[in-house]
């Protein structure tokens, strides 16, 4: 019997590719071989798989073994809680196998804690004879280079830190395991079993929390950010004092690239992390969003926990849930919840973690001031948020309501009180305020028509409001009005055409609704008064008078009463369209 | 290692605190939806948002129980939150464009393909992702060398001979090790594909 075919004749007999006399021969042995006709079935059923693939096969054997699909699982684990029973079977898979001697220059002598980030060791620095902690991040092994420098780079930055709060990094590399630094050894207690456990007086709470925040500043102005301060990353060692750790590494990946750690850390921060210290930016996933105050926020979240020994949300139960909390959900109190904890305190620790960056102390050491003019009974900064604000976040929390609630205010009270006063026509506006009374009465029936005239109402009031700032020659008070007028109203069209000289007259034309006529001519007649040109401007008025159009009898009436004025001689507004069409 | 069905993946998804189910879930899906922006022509940042922010809608829907497996499978559901995010971002690229009326906002738009088009590169990127995934569950039962000599020809990457001497084998290993490894991997897409 022949010898049995090769590979490659098998690939060629699969595929069609050989000659037919060749091709007979060989089909002879593989008739006769099992081995040889089980090898050209499954190379058949292979290449009709490789058609069916298409390029779909190259393309994902070439991502399967790249650090990409690694990394990335890794960068995940990773960020996942240093919950050991949440680290997967890939990370027992880095650090289960460490010997000793895997560290040049260390000896590692036991396994301290082990997380989704890593694995930290404790260890004998060979050079010092030093204790130190070392910890070994995943991902490192599959690192690119760029991933490498930056690595680095962010040791570095780190390293050259030196406070007395923050735990020292002494060396840094990349081993088989991945990378790896080694900081000081610290012996104690997570920052909250610590408080748990001590109970300090808040007094001292607050005194010992603020080398912390002073830790943080110290980092912020070496643009050094953590962005995961949490109390599992703040040890109290024996001497009693807070040392933070993982200043700058917090988030540090094997990843290759910054997009990849950008997108993957937020995403699965989102997903899955600790989402108790993640401030409101953070978990919109816009990793430009975080900065100093991201670190700000932390504190703010760890200091109101301290201080009454509950988080501030529930963020461990349901993922929209906690997302919905940290993003708009007000704390209770603290105060409530500790009664040492007085008002000037509450509004420290509620402007650290302010929902708004903006509202927020803009950085550790604004944090780490006030807490220290609290302690030592000098006025602080934070005030609780003003009562306006507050309704005014309430407002914009429950929109329709308040949207119908102000709408029944305004038309009932406003409307007719304010005509009055800005139209200056006291009959006129009683009447009028008892139509809208009326009016608003019998709307109340049909509530969206209704919300929506009020909407108008206070427009044309705007506008009102707007032509008195605007004639006394008071622009910026004018501007101000016309930021609160949504851009797409035709009020705001016209309050800037009278603001801005070189909108032409034909813009505003083109920028009104056909049945915003007598508004048109109204801002036209305006706007030619103020260059002096009377009699243009008086022939303008009388065709916004005359001008259809719903809800333009404000403006009608506007126009009326300026020609009255400019020629003394009464001329009734027109209650209803002298003539059908549109602007003219 | 077995990998799990989309069916137990989201019935897990169902526990709240089981954050072992979103690892897997966002492991599984995340590189699929990223790779389809970037093929969409979006950015690296942009694909990675636009992926992102497709697997937080979808957990939100999930969550609020919107989605209903016997109405569609999650290949098209995922398609269609992804499609959305990345049809959203290109709008809102273009939209960031309108200095140059000629320019990158028409280009960016008209390079969008159809609905056909984009289903049809949503189902190859499926593929490959399933690819992956058996690729995965196959490795550990076979040797790194085998393994390493699949990868290097079934990506184009090397010929057969080339690979051989890369990794010190002879040709007709290195085809052998093809053979094999292609073969297992058939068998185990053939019952991963249906619900992956």
């Amino acid at each position: 019997m022949s010898a049995c075919l090769t590979e490659q004749q098998l690939e060629d007999l699969a595929a069609g590719r050989l000659d037919p006399n060749v091709a007979a021969t060989l089909d002879d042995h593989v008739r006769g071989c099992p081995t040889c006709r089980q090898a050209l079935a499954e190379c058949q059923e292979n290449h009709a798989f490789l058609r069916e693939m298409g390029e779909d096969l190259p393309a994902a054997a070439r991502t399967s073994d790249a650090a990409l699909t690694v990394s990335l699982s890794q960068s995940i684990l990773r960020m996942i809680q240093e919950d050991s029973s949440r680290a997967s079977s890939q990370s027992n898979r880095l650090t289960s196998t460490l010997p000793p001697d895997s560290l040049p220059g260390y000896t590692l002598i036991r396994e301290l804690h082990r997380g989704g980030q890593g694995v930290v060791y404790e260890a004998t620095q060979h050079s010092t004879r030093r204790t130190v902690a070392v910890k070994v991040l995943l991902g490192g092994d599959h690192a690119g280079e760029r991933a490498k420098w930056r690595f680095e780079r962010e040791v570095n930055l780190a390293a050259a830190l030196r406070h007395n709060n923050i735990v020292v990094i002494h060396d840094s590399g990349i081993t088989q395991g991945g990378y790896y630094y080694a900081m000081d050894y610290v012996r104690g207690e997570p920052l909250d079993a610590h408080v748990r456990r001590a109970r300090p007086p808040i007094r001292d709470l607050v005194r010992f929390f603020l080398q912390v925040c002073d830790a943080v500043a110290y980092a912020h102005r070496h643009g050094v950010i953590h962005r995961d301060l949490k109390p599992s990353n703040i040890l109290v060692g024996e001497d009693g004092k807070p040392k933070v750790l993982d200043f700058g590494l917090a988030k540090m990946t094997g990843d290759d690239g910054p997009e990849n750690e950008r997108s993957l850390a937020t995403l699965s921060g989102q997903l899955m992390g600790t989402l108790r210290y993640m401030s409101p930016e953070q978990t919109l996933g816009k990793p430009a969003l975080v900065d100093v105050r991201t670190d700000v926020y932390a504190l703010g979240v760890i200091m109101y926990e301290l201080a009454t020994e509950r988080p501030p949300y529930l963020t461990g139960d349901d993922l929209t849930v906690a997302l919905k909390n940290i993003r708009e959900t007000d704390p209770p109190k603290p105060s409530r919840l500790r009664r040492e904890v007085n008002s000037e305190l509450e509004s420290i620790i509620l402007k650290a973690m302010h929902k708004e960056t903006e509202r927020r102390y803009q950085s550790a050491g604004e944090l780490a001031e006030d807490l220290r003019c609290w302690l030592d009974g000098r006025p602080v900064t934070a005030k609780s948020d003003s009562a306006f604000y507050v309704l005014r976040k309430l407002a914009a929390r429950h929109y329709f309501h308040t949207s119908v609630i102000a709408a029944l205010l305004l038309a009932i009270l406003g409307f007719g009180l304010i005509s009055y006063h800005f139209w200056g026509q006291t009959q006129d506006a009683l009447t009028e305020q008892a139509k809208s009374e009326a009016s608003a009465r019998a709307a109340y029936k049909d509530m969206s028509g209704f919300f929506s005239r009020a909407q108008d109402a206070l427009r044309r009031q705007a506008f009102g409001w707007f032509l008195l700032e605007w004639q006394a020659g008071r622009r910026e008070r004018a501007e101000q009005i016309r930021a609160d007028v949504r851009a797409d109203m035709p009020e705001h069209a016209a309050m800037t055409f009278l603001l801005d000289g070189r909108m032409t007259e034909a813009q505003l034309r083109q920028a009104l609704p056909k049945e915003s006529g007598s508004l048109l001519h109204l801002a036209f007649g305006e706007r030619l008064l103020a260059k002096g040109r009377t009699e243009e401007a008086c022939r303008e008025f009388e065709l916004s008078c005359q001008s259809p159009g719903q809800g333009s009898d404000d403006y009608r009436r506007a126009a009326g009463a300026r020609l009255r004025q400019l020629r003394g001689a009464p001329t009734a507004p027109a209650s209803s369209p002298v003539k059908e069409g549109g602007v003219k | 290692m077995t990998t799990t069905t989309s069916t137990i993946l989201l019935s897990q998804l169902k526990d709240a605190r089981n954050d072992k189910a979103w690892s897997d879930f966002v492991q599984r899906y995340w590189t699929l939806l990223n790779a389809f922006g970037l093929k969409l022509g979006l950015g690296r940042e942009d694909a990675a948002d636009a992926a992102q922010e497709a697997l937080i809608a979808f957990a939100e829907a999930y969550r609020e129980g919107q989605y209903d497996r016997e109405r569609g499978r999650l290949r098209h559901w995922l398609f269609g939150f992804s499609r959305n995010k990345v049809l959203h971002m290109l709008r809102s690229r273009a939209a960031q464009h309108v200095v140059s009326p000629a320019g990158s906002k028409a280009d960016l738009l008209l390079n969008v393909p159809d609905d056909a088009s984009m289903s049809e590169l949503w189902e190859a990127q499926w593929r490959q992702a399933v690819l992956r995934a058996c690729l995965d569950q196959v490795k550990p039962e076979m040797s790194p060398e085998t393994i390493r000599a699949f990868e290097l020809m079934a990506s184009g990457e090397l010929s057969s001979e080339e690979a051989a001497a890369r990794l010190g084998m002879t040709v007709n290993a290195v085809m052998k090790a093809k053979r094999r490894v292609l073969a297992r991997l058939r068998e185990v897409y053939r019952q991963m594909e249906a619900d992956w």
